[in-house]
């Protein structure tokens, strides 16, 4: 049973599921029956210091750099139309293996060219971003983004904390204006 | 004041209007002006399951076939042009359509003059009465004889969706953004079931195959 966090909510890992050290972030979505340009959903990951910022380029995992230098996490491929069943991007974490000076992973989800091709989420058909548990795949929080971020292109779906020695999970559902650079930029990376 | 969407966007029709049982559909759209050719609008709806397929062609509700089985959704009338789309201010009182005021030719739609002629479309929905397993009502304009007559839906203005309570009181409106695409067949809108609440959302995409791509998407085959 997921919990459907509001925003702001969190849940602790360690609690909820003892021992989980192996979690992914997948986005699913339909393809575009209408015509026009496809949807091209983008799954993305930044490792973040307690000050907020990426260590340096390489803790921006996305459809372009898909493992971190530790291999904490991985992008499992880039998928351009949201063609296939279930997850259509997944990024794979593992707890275990993120670096100490990592204090928060940080996940996002945005829109490829959104601007360009005048596209919001609302406009795509069963777009949906989850974090899950990888061995026994319990859904911890899921954000439907078609309905509840249907006017936005760029979002930070949430955020996996460390918290007086356990990992937490706190759903962020935010929105952010600008654009997917300019948050790129918000955590230090150089684009 | 009624809410106004932008594409993609979505309303509580239930937060909205508490209670809402009926609610009345416009669909609005003004000809190009100095177009003598003919030019022929027609709107229809679809009553569609949680897999967005209708159950039987009898789902489709367009000028051939008005009413739904289950009593619930009405296609009052076309050329509905006594009370054209810009009279429609919003808390306007909406007169009970006249059901036979219907004039239109063969293919219930309107033919383009020299004006820029306004039409309105009114179907009313008892969203009572639908089947528990209908999901989503979806709201489309198509051009008749699109491909010979070379038209595409970008050459219509003021294309507007609204929605209203069946005192006239206007909840929601979506206006189709004036963009260049090859469309033939536009979904304007659709009313659904969201957590035990009816929404509205602005849909804004269509199919440059027109009619027949509309009908295909849905499950028809024709």
């Amino acid at each position: 049973m997921a919990i459907t966090l509001q925003k702001g909510g969190n849940v602790s890992l360690s609690k909820s599921a003892p021992g989980l050290t192996k979690i992914f972030v997948g986005l699913g979505w339909d393809v575009r029956a209408t015509s026009g340009d496809e949807f091209d959903l983008d799954a993305s990951a930044f490792l973040l210091t307690d000050q907020g910022k990426v260590r340096n380029d390489n803790d921006f995992i996305f459809y372009n750099q898909t493992i971190s230098t530790e291999g904490s996490v991985e992008h499992m491929g880039d998928n351009r139309t949201g063609a296939g069943e279930g997850d259509d991007e997944v990024i794979k974490v593992d707890l275990d293996k993120v670096p100490r000076e990592i204090t928060k992973l940080l996940f996002t989800v945005s829109i490829y060219e959104a601007e360009k091709r005048h596209q919001n989420f609302g406009m795509v058909s069963s777009a949906v971003i989850r974090v899950v548990s990888e061995a026994d795949g319990v859904e911890i929080a899921r954000y439907d983004l078609s309905e509840d971020a249907s006017t936005e292109t760029a979002m930070i779906f949430g955020e996996v904390y460390r918290y007086n020695n356990e990992w937490k999970f706190r759903a962020v559902g935010q929105g952010f204006n600008g654009g997917f650079a300019a948050l790129v930029k918000n955590f230090g990376v150089n684009v | 004041m009624p809410a106004i969407l932008q594409k993609g966007a979505n309303l509580s029709l239930s937060k909205a209007s508490p209670g809402l049982v009926g609610v009345v559909i416009s669909l609005g759209w003004k000809l190009p002006s100095n177009y003598s050719r003919p030019f022929d609008v027609d709107s229809s709806l679809f009553l569609l399951t949680q897999q967005g397929q209708v159950r039987t062609d009898a789902d489709l509700i367009y000028y051939n076939n008005r009413s739904s089985i289950c009593g619930s959704v009405e296609l009052m009338g076309d050329n509905y042009t006594s009370h054209p789309a810009s009279e429609w201010a919003s808390g306007n009182q909406l007169t009970s359509p006249d059901r036979n005021a219907s004039t239109g030719g063969s293919t219930g739609g309107s033919t383009g003059g020299s004006t820029g002629r306004e039409d309105l479309e009114v179907i009313q929905v008892d969203l009572s009465k639908l089947p528990a397993e209908i999901f989503r009502l979806a709201f489309a304009i198509t051009i008749h004889e699109a491909a010979s007559r070379q038209q595409q839906v970008s050459l219509l203005s003021e294309v507007v969706i609204r929605i209203c309570n069946p005192a006239g009181n206007e909840l929601v409106r979506y206006a189709l953004p004036q963009e260049r695409g090859r469309e033939t067949a536009m979904i304007l809108g659709e009313i659904y079931r969201y957590n035990n609440e009816w929404k509205f959302k602005a849909i804004g995409q269509g199919f440059d195959g027109g009619f027949a791509a509309l009908l295909a998407n849905f499950g028809i085959k024709v």
